[in-house]
């Protein structure tokens, strides 16, 4: 009864916990993104609203990362290769930006950060210019996939004017040559193997018992045909060879004359 | 340790090893540190309770003999 209690009480908590944890699951988006938007509110100021600014853009290898806005869309770079970032912004604020930075977040941690100092050209529509190259290599050895950058604008003071995220996919030829997955890989096949034996010794612990030995009846006073009933299936002490079956009685098997 | 709870531990770190080769392979993003522990959370549950209930099914159904 306290058993059941118990029990039931285990699986109300943990049909508690995941409902809790679905509707963190299905809510936390958009909570973040509440929170992004009122940081974003909050952290820039009225210039930063300048149509201007709406004009600075990010060029990966060429390719504005504003179309890699999400992990499915993301730009790539490969091993080795070095790749030039080109952020461009409006003449207006030519005065305002001293350098540009691209920052490699990686749950919730800042891993790189890339810095370049803003310069002006002229005779292009954007009068603001700062570059430089950007390689994965010294993370490639223990990391690959998708990863979160943030590029950003910076005022005199390293303040960030303005900033986009992108995402850009870090893959090896084969997929496999960073030594996090080949831990990895060898980690889930080495779970699976042990979840299968675990499953494996259930399903033994399941099978039911072999039937006990057959132990013949001790010699003497209970020996002779007649008395092959079971144990505990009534026998009368001294044997019941040629004797009727006695009223409660094992029944078939112990009587040997009608 | 019985037949379950290993395999519901096991189900648990395959569930986090599963969201880890995920980003690997550019399925998925792990930069937000709030929705890393949500999918870690979610895989880590799932995987337990799949592993686990498999293991709990197995053990009331007799293997067969032969």
């Amino acid at each position: 009864m306290i058993g059941n209690l118990g029990r039931r009480r285990g699986r109300a908590g943990v049909v508690a916990a995941s409902v809790l944890l679905s509707a963190l699951f299905v809510l936390g988006p958009s909570l973040t993104g509440d929170a992004s938007a009122s940081n974003a509110k909050a952290s820039h100021s009225p210039l930063l609203l300048l149509p201007t600014f709406a004009g600075a853009r990010v060029l990966w290898n060429g390719q504005n990362v504003s179309s890699a806005s999400s992990a499915s869309s993301a730009v790539s770079i490969s091993k080795g290769q070095s790749v030039p970032v080109l952020f461009r912004f409006g003449e207006s604020v030519v005065g305002l930006v001293r350098s540009a930075s691209l920052q490699l977040t990686y749950l919730g941690i800042v891993l790189t950060t890339s810095k370049a100092g803003a310069f002006v050209t002229t005779g292009s529509p954007f009068q603001g210019e700062a570059q430089f190259n950007w390689s994965f290599d010294p993370l490639y050895d223990a990391l690959e996939g998708v990863f979160e950058f943030k590029a950003s604008l910076l005022n005199a003071t390293g303040a960030s004017l303005w900033s986009e995220t992108f995402y850009v996919f870090a893959k090896a030829p084969y997929l496999l040559e960073s030594g996090a997955v080949l831990v990895l890989l060898v980690l889930a096949v080495a779970e699976l193997y042990w979840v299968a034996s675990a499953i494996r010794e259930a399903r033994k612990g399941a099978r039911p018992p072999p039937p006990a030995a057959w132990v013949p009846p001790s010699q003497g006073t209970q020996g002779g045909p007649g008395t092959t009933a079971a144990p505990g299936e009534g026998q009368a002490p001294g044997g019941s060879a040629g004797s009727p079956p006695a009223a409660g009685d094992g029944g078939a098997g112990s009587g040997g004359t009608p | 340790m019985s037949a379950t709870s290993q395999a519901t531990s096991s189900g648990v770190v395959f569930g986090i090893v599963l969201v880890f080769l995920l980003q690997q392979f550019g399925l998925l993003a792990l930069s937000d540190l709030l929705m890393s522990v949500l999918y870690f959370a979610v895989a880590a549950i799932v995987g337990g309770v799949v592993c686990g209930l498999a293991a709990r099914r197995a053990g009331r159904k007799p293997a067969p003999v032969g």
